[in-house]
This record gives C-alpha cells, structure tokens and sequence, in this order.
C-alpha cells in the first residue's frame, strides 16, 4: 500500500498539519501529566509513590473519559451545525457542554472523596504505597473537578480555530506541571505532584479564556440542556473516549490482580505498563485534527474533501503507529531506571512489559464503508478470497442525509483487496452472458503469487478473451491494495 | 420496453416489459410525469422486465424522492434476481420496498 504520495501539499493538508500539532498536544496533556507525575515521583521520590500514583490513575482517567464524552462530541457537533450555518443550534450545542461538563466535575469529585479511601484499599497496597497514594489523591480530587471543564474549553478553543491560544495553554500547562512537580516533590513529597498538577490544570483554564477575548471567538456563554442532543454528543465522542475508560479498567485491574497476585511489592509493574499505555497516548491528536475539517466537510456535504482529509489521516495513524512502537521498543531498557526500580528481577519483567505492550501500538487496518459499490475481495495469505460484504449503503449522492456504517478490518502483510467496478462483473460476451464473480473470484486466486499490478493485467487479460471483442458499454477500473512487509518499499 | 398501468383511487401500477435503459428509461419517466400527481401509492410490477440499467435506477430514485415528499409510498414487486442484485450492489435494496 502506498503510505506516502508526493502531491503537492493542499490547503485542506496544511490545515490538517497545523491542527495536528495543536492536537496532538491537546490529547498529550493528559498523558504528559500522568506520565509526568510517575516519573518525577520515581526519580525524587522512589519506587512506592510511583506505585501510589498508579493506584490513582484509574479514578484520573474515569475523569477523562467523562471530561472526553463532552470535549470531544461537543466541538465537532458545534463545528457541524457552523458549517450548516445555524449559530442558533451551534450555541446551544456549547451551552450544553458548559452546563455537563461543571455537573461530572462536581459529581466525580463528591464521588472522589466519599469513596476514594475505599477503592484504594481494593488493590491491597502495602501501607507505604497508601500513604503515597493518599498524598498524591489528596490534590487530585480538585484536578478531578475541573478536568470536565477544562477538557471542554481545551477542545472548542482548538476547534473555534485558536491553534495559538490552545497550544500555548497546553504546553504552559505541560512544561509548569513537570518543573513545579519536581520543585515541589522535594518540599511536600508526593502531595507537592499532585498540587503542581492542579495548578496548572487552572492555569490552563486562564490563558483558554483569553480566546473568548479575541474577535475570532464566535463560542457565546450559555448554560443549555436537551437530552437529544446530549444524546448526539455522546454518539460523537464515546469510541474516541472510551479508550480513557478503557485505560481506566485497564489499571484498576492491573493494580487489583498484581496486588492480590504477586504481592504489593509488585505493583510497580502495574506502573510499568500503565506508563507504556500512557505513551502510545500521547501521539493520539489525529482524531483532534480530523474531527474539526470532517465536520466542516459533513456540514457542507462536501463528499470529496471528506474522502480526501480521511485518506490523509488514515496515512498519518499508519505512520505515527510504527514511530510510537520503535520509540518504545528502544527506550524500554531506561523506563525502569527513571522509575528507580532497582531489583533485578522486577528490572528484567518492566523492559519485557514495555516491549509487550508497544506492540499494540502497531496496526494496519482499514476503516471501510461502502457507497453503493461491488463488494470487494479480500484475499489472505493461505486463505481463499473473500467478500467485503458488510456496511454496504447507498450509492454516493442517491439520497440526502443518506448514513454510512463504519467498519475496520486488520489487515497483516501479504494480505490484498481488489476493489473493482460493475463494469467487470457485468462485462459480457456475444450471447450476453456476464463475466460474473465466480471468474473473478477464479482469476485471484489463482493470482497469490504474482503482483498486484499482475493482478489486474491478468484479469482484464481474462475478461478480454470472455468478451471476445463485443463492444462494452461499462468501464472496466480495478484496484489492488497490497498490505507489504516493513522492509518492502511502500 | 412496453408499460401498461392502471388506476384505482390513490393507486397506481405500472407493469414492465423488456429492458429499461438509457433509450427506454424516459418513457417511465413521461408516464409518470403524466399520471403520478395526486397518487398514495405506487407499484411497479418487473415481471416482464428483463434488464434495467442505471438509467432506470436513476428514474426509479427520482420518483421514490418525489412520493416520499408526497408522503406517499413506492413499492416494487416480482423483481428477478438479476435486478434484485443490482438494487443490493447500489444499496438501493434498503431503500426501496421490495417485493
């Protein structure tokens, strides 16, 4: 598959780069800080309080998936109904955002500190390990409160256009909570991380409201409620945010197994993976990048931007993919250090763990929807060809407000898809018998060994002899699309 | 292609016969024009019909557009699997009530 083109640079890329930076730092702040917090509380510290800063990551996390439901729905319907131009409904959509955002803050910080003691003790932590991870909770319940909110104003900032307002807030909020945190680890131990965190979860707030200064803000204030389209926010942003809910069960877990398991002592290979997961989160602004330009596009039923920028993101996922798991596989050996974990035997366990899981930051998949088109073929390597036949819709522009189904398949090297028009299947001979997909299916299979541009050279070569010259009315277009090895040129 | 239709009240059939293409698509397209207005329902009988090309589907869209503005509704009915296949290949399947 070809992962790279060299077109000339469009206004709608230069507009997804720009914003992919902005985005990028954007999901990175949550990362930065729970990455940050770790490791400065391994480094001034030691290896307890790392362990107390995991046990309070789940709770971290559940707030940055309810935070996450608002932040990322709300922007991209309020982007939407802009593009519609209906300011009316745009309004209301933030309006609402505001309102829910405050309501989970409060709610989640009640939760925090009527249950907080209890759910720490689930993990059966050494008393060390509590104490650090009640120091470190003790702030974080405050941070907990405002992330909704600031999650919220974040993400609108960004996608009202502020690329400058929104990158400043998060990198003053990144860089001050890792130097506060290491200022103040050393005066007030683990509960000097956890006040540097929300100070600057504040801090951050501050400079985002500066946009609503400036002549380009076109975000009003309100307070507004619908359960429609609080309905419709949330079917905009649960997958994105669920994987905060998922890095959420995913700790809780880890803590609670590990801790019952193998001991308290180990719970810092809980910490271990957690900070490896964290990692592959931090490059996860394409999602931020592309959901402003698709709305755009969506809202003006522009068909063929949208293709285009969701072509271009799809590439950049692929790339920052590999970047992000060779990152990890080499600085693996260095984690357990900056975490001061000095056993050997938890040494040797934290690098394969890191390894382990950096595979999960590599994928090839291909996210699919059909518009009124043949299905197409999917050939395994070892595997008889197959059809595509799921989330098969409409033709393209045959209905307005038409809704395409989504679907993803992995896809492993080796592995191809042909893509081809009616006009192949439909391609006839002189008593008017169709090619049909019995011989197309024949043809690739019988294909595995050649390449895909043989491919299609054998099977136009094919539907010619059937067609015995009879004129065809149909064109004839076919794609392959061959999954390559890494060390393949792409 | 050969279209006979008949009327009863609010409803309209119309039969097929031989093959809806580019050159015979706007025949449906002039009959409809002359006797849709004021129809609830309309079905369209394929038994006869052996083939139906975009330009068919094309008429077929145009007019499920303007029944459902009507508030009306469209069926198809004795669609062969040729056709029937077609109509699944361009997602019209789900679009269409078919019988």
């Amino acid at each position: 598959m070809q992962l790279f083109t060299k077109n000339k640079q469009t206004m709608m890329s230069k507009k997804f780069f720009s914003m992919l930076a902005g985005g990028t730092l954007t999901m990175m702040v949550v990362s930065v800080m729970l990455m940050s917090d770790s490791i400065i509380a391994g480094s001034v510290i030691g290896s307890d309080a790392v362990a107390g800063v995991t046990l309070v990551t789940p709770l971290y996390s559940l707030a940055a998936f309810f935070g996450s439901v608002i932040s990322l729905g709300v922007p991209i319907l309020y982007t939407t109904e802009m593009g519609k131009f209906n300011k009316e409904r745009a309004d209301q959509v933030f309006g609402l955002g505001v309102l829910m955002s405050i309501i989970m803050g409060v709610v989640l910080f009640v939760l925090t500190c009527l249950f907080g003691e209890m759910y720490l003790h689930s993990s059966s932590p050494s008393e060390a390990i509590l104490n650090e991870a009640r120091g470190y909770l003790f702030w974080m319940r405050f941070t907990i409160l405002i992330i909704p909110f600031q999650s919220l104003i974040a993400a609108t900032v960004y996608s009202n256009g502020d690329e400058t307002v929104s990158t400043i807030a998060n990198g003053v909020q990144g860089l001050g909570n890792i130097s506060f945190s290491i200022i103040l680890s050393h005066f007030l131990g683990i509960r000097g991380i956890g006040l540097a965190s929300f100070t600057f979860y504040v801090v951050s707030v501050l400079i985002l409201l500066i946009h609503f200064r400036r002549k380009s803000n076109t975000l009003r204030w309100n307070l507004y409620f619908s359960p429609d389209v609080l309905g419709e926010v949330i079917r905009y942003s649960i997958i994105d945010s669920s994987c905060y809910l998922f890095f959420a069960i995913l700790t809780a877990v880890l803590n609670t197994f590990i801790g019952a398991r193998y001991g308290p002592e180990y719970l810092i290979l809980a910490s271990v993976i957690t900070l490896s997961r964290e990692f592959q989160l931090l490059f996860d602004g394409i999602g931020q990048a592309s959901a402003p330009i698709f709305s755009v596009y969506l809202g003006e039923e522009n068909r063929s931007g949208l293709r285009s920028s969701y072509a271009l993101a799809n590439r950049v996922a692929i790339a920052e993919g590999v970047i992000v798991t060779l990152i990890l596989v080499i600085i693996a050996p260095f984690v357990p250090q900056v975490l001061n974990i000095t056993r050997p035997e938890l040494f040797g366990h934290a690098v394969a763990g890191i390894r382990m899981a950096a595979l999960g930051a590599t994928f090839i998949s291909l996210l699919y929807t059909n518009a009124g088109h043949n299905y197409p073929y999917l050939q395994r390597k070892g595997q008889p060809s197959c059809i595509i036949e799921k989330n098969h819709g409409l033709f393209l522009g045959g209905l307005e407000f038409t809704q395409y189904k989504q679907d993803e398949i992995h896809l492993d090297p080796g592995d191809r898809i042909l893509l081809y028009t009616d006009g192949v299947v439909e391609a006839h001979d002189k008593s008017g018998g169709l090619y049909g997909n019995d011989r197309l299916e024949k043809m690739l299979d019988s294909s595995r060994n050649l390449t895909g541009e043989q491919v299609l050279q054998q099977i136009l070569n094919d539907v010619n002899v059937f067609a015995a010259g009879v004129p065809q009315f149909d064109d004839i277009t076919m794609i392959v699309l061959s999954i390559k090895n890494q060390e393949e040129n792409t | 292609m050969k279209l006979t239709h008949e009327k009863n009240g609010t409803d309209l059939t119309i039969h097929l016969s031989g093959e809806m293409n580019t050159l015979t698509a706007p025949e449906l397209s002039a009959l409809l024009d002359k006797e849709l207005d004021g129809m609830q329902t309309l079905t369209l009988d394929f038994k006869e019909c052996d083939y139906v090309s975009s330009a068919g589907l094309r008429v077929l869209l145009a007019t499920y557009k303007q029944m459902k503005a009507a508030k009306g509704s469209m069926e198809l009915i004795n669609v062969g699997p040729d056709f029937k296949d077609v109509l699944m290949n361009t997602g019209l399947d789900a679009v269409f009530g078919i019988f």
